[in-house]
């Protein structure tokens, strides 16, 4: 008895079921769409091929000359290339850091030191501003001032100062000016992928540089992609 | 005398039987109903040779940048799966399916797709319902499509869907989709309808990533559409 039972509860479980299914039937069609995106990468380096160069001049009355006065070899200076980097897109490497010693500097002693930036991206990029900053330290290491930039034309050839009344702020009358900087460079300027630009940095100690003591300058070199560039400039 | 009987009675059963098979005989005449069911079709899908699209940066082409740089990112865009409705003449073929790739895309990136949706059947479709997946491959995680507006806007005549892919990092692109269908989205046989794509990308896609995604589009039919 039992077992006749659920063959007609199963009997009716299927007779429902069908019609249930009749009920949901319907046609239907689809249209489908795929993407599929691959990012670019932003990378600006400095480049991996050609290490940087620095050279000593001195002043004359109207010109500067290779090498120190009267052919002495009292300062001198050398540069390279720090922390390696690799585009994780492209593969290929580069520097994220320029190092640039100078030894026993004394005023109107004048360092110029070329580099080369590298877009190692895929994405070209517009270099945008040059963020620098610097501190002097004495002859033990402890940090005296920190060193302002101080541009007031906006064209990157300025120059460094202490800043003694600790401010953040230039103030001629107080604050000292120690280095002169320029970096030859009309901003922004854009770098293809694959392509190199040649930048340069001037150094020229002045008279109110103080002896013994070293002068630490950190230059960054910003870029945005090149489409964001008049945004940053605006 | 029992057989005799019975063999009385089988001879009375056959003259009954006899005479009954004469009552029931008389002329006779049929109709018949016979049906050809020809089954119509639903098919509906991309238009063939429909489908342009553009790449702008920051609105402005990529050729019109000073320098120009129509390299830099770049799209294809195929169409596969195609079907062909065997009721018209000439026949009407549609794609099931499109790709989109791609390559080397930037943030304020954007891609513009334009193509026609077509009911290439017989019978009425109404758009049922979307599916969406995504992947970001580089990092192995699931994308999702978060949804900002869905309506319809009466003056041009199209359902607007506003939206984003969006993953743990923030939103990779904008999206906006303009289908020019009627209101109740029904898609009548033969008749094609102009839908809109456009891909904005944002700040916080990530470089040397690869996002993949997949959106189905179901259609069934029209009277079908409220069950």
């Amino acid at each position: 008895m039992n077992a006749r039972k659920v063959s007609i509860l199963s009997l009716m479980l299927v007779i429902i079921l069908s019609v249930v299914g009749i009920v949901y039937a319907h046609w239907s069609d689809l249209v489908t769409i795929e993407g599929t995106i691959n990012m670019g990468s932003l990378t600006l380096s400095f480049d991996w091929e050609e290490p940087p160069n620095c050279i000593e001049y001195w002043m004359n009355d109207t010109q500067l000359v290779e090498g120190e006065y009267l052919n002495k070899s009292v300062g001198d200076c050398s540069c390279w290339f720090e922390d390696v980097i690799q585009d994780p897109h492209t593969g290929k490497l580069g520097y994220k850091k320029l190092v640039i010693l100078v030894n026993n500097a004394y005023p109107q002693y004048y360092v110029h030191t070329t580099f080369k930036l590298h877009n190692i991206g895929t994405i070209p990029l517009s270099l945008v501003a040059f963020n620098i900053t610097g501190e002097k330290r004495n002859a033990t290491g402890h940090k005296i001032y920190n060193l302002l930039w101080y541009d007031p034309n906006g064209d990157h050839i300025g120059s460094l100062w202490e800043d003694v009344n600790n401010n953040s702020i230039v103030d001629t009358d107080v604050d000292i000016g120690v280095i002169n900087l320029e970096i030859t460079n009309q901003l922004p300027y854009q770098i293809d992928p694959c392509h190199t630009h040649k930048c340069e940095i001037d150094l020229d100690f002045k008279q109110d540089a103080e002896e013994c003591h070293t002068y630490f300058i950190y230059v960054e070199v910003i870029s945005v992609q090149w489409n964001k560039a008049s945004e940053v400039e605006g | 005398m029992k057989n005799k009987n019975l063999m009385s009675a089988f001879g009375i059963l056959i003259v009954l039987l006899s005479v009954l098979g004469v009552a029931y005989a008389h002329w006779s005449d049929t109709v018949t109903i016979e049906g050809t069911v020809h089954m119509g079709e639903l098919i509906v899908g991309i238009l063939n040779n429909s489908v342009t699209w553009y790449e702008t940066t920051n609105g402005v082409l990529e050729t019109d940048f000073s320098p120009a740089k129509p390299w830099v990112a770049n799209a294809t865009i195929t169409l596969s799966d195609f079907e062909t409705s065997v009721h018209h003449t000439p026949p009407q073929t549609v794609a099931k399916k499109m790709t989109i790739l791609m390559e080397n895309a930037y943030p304020q990136w954007d891609l513009h797709i334009f193509f026609k949706l077509k009911n290439a059947g017989t019978i009425p479709a109404t758009y049922k319902s979307a599916s969406f997946t995504g992947k970001d491959e580089t990092d192995n995680e699931s994308l999702t499509l978060r949804e900002d507006s869905w309506f319809y806007n009466s003056t041009l005549g199209a359902w607007i869907w506003e939206g984003a892919l969006v993953d743990p990092n923030g939103t990779i692109m904008n999206i906006r989709l303009v289908a020019y269908v009627p209101e109740d989205g029904q898609l009548e046989p033969c008749n094609e309808y102009p839908i809109e794509i456009y891909f904005d990308f944002k700040q916080t896609a990530e470089e040397c990533h690869t996002y993949t995604f997949k959106v189905e589009f179901e259609f069934i039919q029209w009277n079908k559409a409220n069950g």
